[in-house]
Order: C-alpha cells, then sequence, then structure tokens
C-alpha cells in the first residue's frame, strides 16, 4: 500500500474519532478509572474526589478541542485550507488547550502531577496559537495571489 | 484607492469587448472582470505587456494614479 496525502489526513481523522470515542468512555467510567487509579497507587481516598472533578472537567475543553480538530480535518479534506474559519477553528482549538492548562493547574494544589499537565496543555495552546498566526498570514497571501492578475 | 485601473475606457477606445480581450490575452473572463472593476491587487508584468500589445496601448494609459483623499 502506497502511503500519500490523503491517507494520512484520513488517519488523522479516524484517530481523531477514536479520541473521540476515548473521551466519551473515558467521562462515562471516570469515577471507576479514578477509585481503580487511587487503590492502584495507593494515594488517599480522599483525592478521588478532586482528581474526579479535575478529570471531568477537562473532558469539555477536550471534547470541543477534538470536534473542531475533526471539523479542521473534514476541510482540509475538501482542500479548504487556508480560509478564515481555519482560522478561527484553530484558535478555539488553542483556548481549549489554554482552558484545559488552567484547570490543571488549579488541580495541581490537590494532586502535583497535574501541574506537569498543565504545562503540557499550555505548551500545546502556544504552538497552536503559532499554528494559527501562520495559517492567518496564509490566507492574506491566498487572498493577494488569487487577486493578482 | 490609489491606482486606477482604466482599462475599461482603453477597451471602448479600442471598441473591443471583454470576452474578445480575455482571449486575446489569455486570461479567463473573471479575472478580466476583476481587472476591469478595480478588485485586483496586483498585475503581473506580462498580463500588462499582452494588454499593451492587443490594444496598442502604454502602461500609463491603462493604469492611473490618484492620490487619496486623507
Amino acid at each position: 500500500m502506497k502511503w500519500n496525502s490523503d491517507r494520512s489526513l484520513t488517519l488523522s481523522i479516524w484517530c481523531t474519532r477514536l479520541a473521540m470515542i476515548m473521551g466519551i468512555t473515558c467521562a462515562v467510567f471516570s469515577p471507576r478509572i479514578v477509585n481503580w487509579y487511587i487503590d492502584v497507587s495507593g494515594k488517599p481516598e480522599w483525592l478521588a474526589e478532586p482528581i474526579l472533578i479535575a478529570l471531568l472537567a477537562c473532558c469539555v475543553p477536550a471534547m470541543g478541542a477534538l470536534i473542531w480538530l475533526h471539523k479542521l480535518l473534514t476541510n482540509i479534506r475538501i482542500e479548504d485550507v487556508f480560509t478564515d474559519e481555519n482560522v478561527g477553528l484553530l484558535r478555539r482549538i488553542s483556548w481549549c488547550c489554554f482552558l484545559a492548562a488552567f484547570i490543571t493547574l488549579v488541580s495541581a494544589r490537590f494532586y502535583l502531577v497535574f501541574g506537569l499537565i498543565s504545562i503540557a496543555a499550555a505548551f500545546m495552546g502556544l504552538i497552536l496559537r503559532v499554528v494559527k498566526n501562520v495559517i492567518q498570514q496564509a490566507v492574506i497571501i491566498k487572498a493577494e495571489n488569487e487577486l493578482t492578475i | 484607492m490609489a491606482i486606477i485601473v482604466n482599462l475599461d475606457v482603453v477597451m471602448a477606445r479600442k471598441k473591443i469587448s471583454a470576452g474578445q480581450l480575455a482571449e486575446l490575452i489569455d486570461i479567463t473572463p473573471a479575472n478580466l472582470s476583476i481587472l476591469k472593476n478595480n478588485k485586483a491587487k496586483a498585475i503581473r508584468f506580462s498580463t500588462l505587456e499582452a494588454l499593451c500589445k492587443v490594444l496598442e496601448c502604454q502602461p500609463g494609459d491603462i493604469l492611473e494614479y490618484v492620490a487619496d483623499e486623507d
């Protein structure tokens, strides 16, 4: 099987769908997952509640980001790449990352590991903002190119 | 707009239609319309050369600079 950009895009779309399913499953079974984690890691029982709240709160921006990521990928598939809509989608996804970073930063007060997740989420949000800025410039260049006769 | 395209004036002087001109300079009628209606952001030298050749004019006949009011 020869690998090409179309197949790569299809893989990205399916990975995003898989992540959505995993996110929903994680949200539905979060009490069980957290209890299991507390049992296995030997953490104090009182920690279950803040971890569960943080996990469920993070599911909201995560699902938002995944839905907009899916929309972005389907736009790329129909060759609608350098558009204002995609710039808006990237902006929203980056804000989702920052929101998740904020939630995990607050949660780090109870469980320090969330601090590391917060840094990773904020870094991802920052990268997405830079990509958004690049696409924004590309939209302007494309418009200028289209109006060059 | 600082640069005005007076293509319609030159075309009227030469009595040539938009369709004919588009065909002669090898651009699409849609692109010619963008140029004619001052919607273009830039013009390639090759397009300008073709226009001058077909319309037997100088670039200055097609393009005009008008100072902005502000």
